[in-house]
């Protein structure tokens, strides 16, 4: 069970190798008024979105793409859990509602495994259907192809067929409370050492209570929040030789510290609260520090209508594991064609237009963060934008930039991944609610997802 | 209520204090959250006091700034008239279908009856779940999916059985002999029921419709799963609120007050029916 | 009434009942003995290897434990609650039009966003119950957040809810005693308590029943309050059997195991609800007797 990591650089030399052989980077030069964008007029498409300010920032672009192609876009936006239930329903049933839908690379393991996706390298490679000012290599490679995958379980992650195009890429950061700091005497913590040995008195500032994260039960604990902090702590769920390290020493000292944190800095109640809880906590002001929480909720902090913190709030880069290694979790939203779709060339030519580079910078200064192409992120009115965020000038842009170089997703892909990180979750709930041995606990899950690769 | 003694009407008024805190409280924080920007409805301690914005209305009636094509219609105006059709149209073909049901099944003399009455109640029993996936496959395959027709055809699996049961118990307590009465006087069974048995079984005609109205505007599952752009009810266009990264409160709020304000009128409107169906009782 | 008449009269409803539900029931059955994988093509029938896998868990057991004990807490709080409701807006007077519409609201707030607002108030933290309660000087609760006291606060979030529900149809029983009786009762110049045990009480049991049936049905299978507020947790606090067929269905794709749970879970629904009907049929035909 080989399992190769895909880096999720943003920059860096590693982009740049791979922007160099991009497939269609050369052909950037052809004009691209030649494209026959009303190939597909009077057809319509069907996409399924998730209500997420990617959404919010396409909504406002939809009719110029109407005008231009002819075709009819019906946008279903839904909230995410709907969205994913209704999406079910239509793949598993083969009945080719949907055309387009937003989807994640956790996701699509099992969707392509089920042969619900069309790839979408035939798309990209027929001049007829592509735009030739489309530049794949234009799209930050980490991000793109942690959309491939060959199929084979376990493996194959970076490779084989593209089954989706991503639009928004999502790590975790600390946001923090300048002012609560600075009245306690207290550094901002660069590991998680420093941390534990501040926890107990973040409180005892003008911030009711120390710390809020998320400690729901779900995936999302070990795969993106919690899972930022395990990979800093040494753990992956799987090692280089295919072994499960979820009951490692480090996974147990990692759950240990963590439980600890929760216990000392958080209020009770903690072990229930989701993202909803932690972005709405920090923002309300009642927090001194917000841990390992999605960089993408800055918007909202730094939104006076939204925020009670808005002039209050410093941003700082997850902290550092015991050997001063820092690494974290990545959640990619990205875009997927229905294989059982009717309209798979209207879906392709709504697909290639969102994710565009025209499209993208609009939607980037519409407020759809985290860009996934190089240029957009370098649009200037998105840097400007950025800039003012933070304690001081760009350091919200700083923090990102850190924790891009080392957000990546370092799963094995399987289709059974969300009930084995479900299971994982449970153990670490088990730990903080029932007061179990961490090692007992998280060993008792090792062996029941071990059973679930079969 | 006058020659009641003094503890006793005490003891009333106590219950109703505590009947309309305990339900009409919450209500109330809705209605407060609604009229309050996002940093109000969050801020702690809670706020009773705030400059309130009428925007969440403005926004959950007219959509987002910007958003709104010329010649639409806005969404959720959109998702409210869809309820109306959906639900009230429910109503209607369950009452249709099951008000005379009811009455075969109180009167019918059937000797598995209760077994019949019993086999229609357990359609109910069948979680959502459990038959949505293979409703979904063929709903699209017969063109129903996304229709008005197969939402009101799928809310036939809420309202029917709580028409027909509800009415069954009412017709049950109705004296048989006033029903013998217009039989001998010649009249069939459906001007019998249409004319003496409707009349006084107004309470009950108005409880079970103004439920199953409600039960049928509520419902989540059908909606999500069945119901596409075009038929989408109003529960779908609440949670619209709801994004990845927080759940927009003041716009849930709006939208539930908006929401609530058909079934209050239809409420309303047969509770005055509840009373006549009285009266025509005490007339009798 | 004919025998056809009869027959007649219930051939439509039956029909589309039948049309709307026995496709996808029996195709959920079918499902509940196969392997089925929502992201496998080909699935095998496997007898009854779910339902013994499902058995042998002990988390399975518990789920079934834990709706039983939230219908159990569901009923026990509402009925009597209901009841006591239906006989306060009893009477003519000129607020009771008001109570009674007052009774209608939280009906009216769909149960999902109910859901939401209710945990939103009983965060812990920052919610306006624990606010109230430290103005009245009771400690903070853990509401939702605490294995301990979740699946308490989803009956109470569930009492809020459905509690007018029951107490409407009571309502509507009590308006429907004749006024002979009433007024009989008022000759005697019996007292409100003995009025209630002679003639109300007697008179409403079918209701009961009735509000009983729906209330107990519709508790086993209850999702959306689940959904809206815990999805299960914390941990497993609140996962009941629904909540366990969501997950293996919908977050698992594991549509076989999830219809096996769906099925014991109609089952359940079944038996009780016939133990129920046995009740009403009694008691009814007590009561046919009185009219």
């Amino acid at each position: 069970m080989k399992f190769d990591h895909l880096q999720i650089l943003k920059s860096g030399s590693w982009v740049s190798a791979f922007a160099g052989a991009a497939l269609l980077g050369a052909s950037a030069a052809a004009v691209s008024q030649d494209f026959d964008w009303k190939q597909q007029n009077g057809s319509s498409v069907n996409a399924l979105l998730v209500s997420h300010q990617f959404v919010e920032a396409l909504r406002p672009l939809v009719p110029e793409f109407e005008e231009m192609t002819g075709i009819t876009v019906n946008l279903d936006v839904l909230a995410e859990q709907a969205a994913n239930e209704k999406l079910l329903a239509d793949l598993s049933s083969r009945a080719g509602t949907v055309d387009v839908f937003m989807t994640s690379p956790l996701n699509n393991w099992q969707y392509a495994t089920a042969n619900w996706l069309e790839p979408l390298d035939e798309f990209i490679d027929n001049p007829a259907l592509t735009s030739p000012d489309y530049d794949v290599g234009d799209f930050f490679q980490g991000v793109l192809n942690s959309n491939r995958w060959t199929r084979v379980p376990m493996q194959g992650i970076g490779e084989g067929p593209l089954w989706a195009l991503p639009i928004n890429s999502e790590s975790y950061l600390l946001a923090y409370r300048p002012s609560v700091f600075q009245e306690l005497g207290l550094e901002v913590p660069e590991t998680y050492d420093e941390l534990l040995a501040i926890a107990d008195k973040l409180d005892t500032g003008s911030a009711e209570f120390g710390l809020i994260t998320r400690f729901d039960k779900f995936w999302d604990l070990p795969y993106l929040t919690f899972g930022t902090m395990l990979q800093s702590y040494g753990v992956e769920m799987i090692d280089a030789d295919g072994n499960l390290q979820i009951c490692s020493d480090a996974s147990v000292q990692a759950t240990d510290d963590f439980v600890t944190l929760i216990k000392t800095a958080s209020p009770e109640g903690a072990g229930a609260f989701t993202w909803y809880e932690a972005l709405q906590g920090f923002a309300s002001g009642q927090y001194a520090l917000s841990l390992n929480e999605a960089d993408l909720f800055a918007p909202v902090y730094q939104d006076p209508e939204q925020s009670e913190v808005s002039d209050d709030v410093g941003y700082a880069p997850t902290p550092l594991g015991p050997d001063g290694t820092r690494k974290a979790g990545a959640w990619i939203w990205s875009m997927s064609i229905n294989a059982a779709s009717k309209n798979k060339d209207a879906a392709w030519l709504f697909l290639s237009w969102v994710t565009s580079k025209d499209t993208m910078i609009a939607m980037n200064l519409n407020g759809n963060m985290n860009p996934v192409r190089a240029s957009a992120w370098e649009s200037p009115d998105v840097v400007a934008m950025v800039n003012s965020w933070g304690e001081t000038p760009g350091q919200y842009s700083d923090v990102t930039a850190t924790m891009a170089e080392v957000a990546a997703v370092r799963f094995p892909p399987h289709p059974e991944l969300t009930r084995m990180l479900d299971r994982w979750a449970q153990a670490v709930q088990e730990v903080y609610f029932n007061g179990t041995d961490a090692r007992t606990a998280l060993c008792e899950a090792q062996d029941d997802i071990g059973k679930m690769f079969n | 209520m006058k020659t009641a003694k003094l503890p006793e009407s005490a003891g009333r008024a106590l219950a109703q204090v505590l009947f309309i805190g305990f339900f009409v409280f919450p209500i109330i924080w809705i209605f407060l959250m609604s009229l309050k920007n996002f940093r109000d409805i969050i801020s702690y301690p809670p706020k009773f006091l705030f400059s309130p914005t009428l925007q969440n209305y403005r926004e959950t009636i007219l959509g987002a700034e910007g958003t709104l094509q010329a010649g639409e219609l806005p969404e959720y105006v959109r998702f409210l008239l869809n309820s109306m059709i959906i639900s009230g149209g429910a109503v209607c073909l369950a009452a249709l279908l099951g008000i005379p049901a009811a009455y075969a099944l109180a009167r019918g003399g059937l000797p598995g009856r209760k077994h019949i009455a019993f086999t229609f109640l357990s359609f109910r029993f069948a979680p959502e779940l459990m038959i949505i996936l293979p409703m979904y496959l063929i709903y699209t395959q017969v063109g129903l999916y996304d229709t008005y027709a197969g939402m009101i055809l799928s809310h036939q699996l809420i309202c029917l059985p709580l028409v027909i049961w509800i009415m069954m118990s009412f017709f049950q307590d109705i004296p048989i002999e006033i029903e013998e009465a217009a039989r001998i006087d010649g009249a069939n069974i459906l001007l019998t029921l249409r004319a003496v048995i409707l009349p006084i079984s107004g309470p009950g005609i108005a409880s079970a419709m103004i439920i199953a109205f409600i039960f049928s505007w509520n419902n989540l599952i059908f909606g999500l799963v069945l119901a596409g752009p075009n038929s989408r009810p109003v529960t779908m266009g609440i949670l619209q609120a709801m994004t990845f990264d927080q759940i927009k409160w003041g716009l849930m709020a709006a939208a539930a007050m908006v929401s609530a304000v058909p079934g209050m009128i239809a409420a309303t409107y047969l509770q005055r029916h509840i009373t006549r169906g009285l009266t025509m009782g005490a007339v009798r | 009434m004919s025998a056809r008449t009869t027959y007649l009269l219930l051939f439509l409803p039956a029909l589309a009942m039948l049309a709307l539900a026995l496709y996808p029931f029996v195709q959920g059955v079918l499902t509940a003995f196969s392997d089925r994988k929502l992201y496998y093509d080909s699935s095998e029938f496997i007898g009854f290897r779910n339902f013994i896998d499902l058995f042998a868990d002990d988390e399975f057991r518990d789920s079934i434990f834990r709706t039983l004990a939230f219908t159990a807490g569901v009923i026990f709080v509402q009925i009597p609650l209901g009841l006591g409701i239906a006989l306060l807006l009893l009477g003519q007077s000129w607020f009771r039009p008001i109570l009674r519409s007052t009774l209608v609201l939280p009906l009216l707030i769909p149960p999902v966003v109910a859901g939401l607002m209710w945990k939103t108030m009983m965060q812990p933290q920052s919610g306006i119950l624990n606010w109230l309660l430290s103005n009245v000087g009771i400690p903070p609760q853990t509401w939702l957040s605490h294995v301990d006291t979740a699946l308490i606060s989803v009956i109470l979030i569930d009492t809020w809810v459905f509690t007018p529900f029951a107490a409407l149809i009571l309502l509507a029983g009590l308006q429907s005693i004749p006024p002979e009786l009433d007024e009989a009762a008022r000759v005697d110049g019996a007292g409100a308590l003995l009025k209630f045990r002679a003639i109300q009480l007697p008179w409403i049991v079918p209701f009961i029943v009735l509000v009983a049936l729906f209330r107990v049905t519709d508790s086993l299978k209850s999702f959306e309050l689940f959904y809206a507020t815990t999805r299960g947790g914390p941990l497993n606090a609140t996962r009941t059997l629904h909540i366990m067929a969501y997950e293996e269905a919908f977050r698992w794709s594991s549509v076989g195991k999830a219809m096996a749970a769906v099925f014991v879970l109609w089952l359940m629904s079944y038996f009780i609800s016939m133990f129920l009907m046995s009740k009403w049929q009694r008691r009814s035909g007590v009561h046919n007797e009185n009219g």
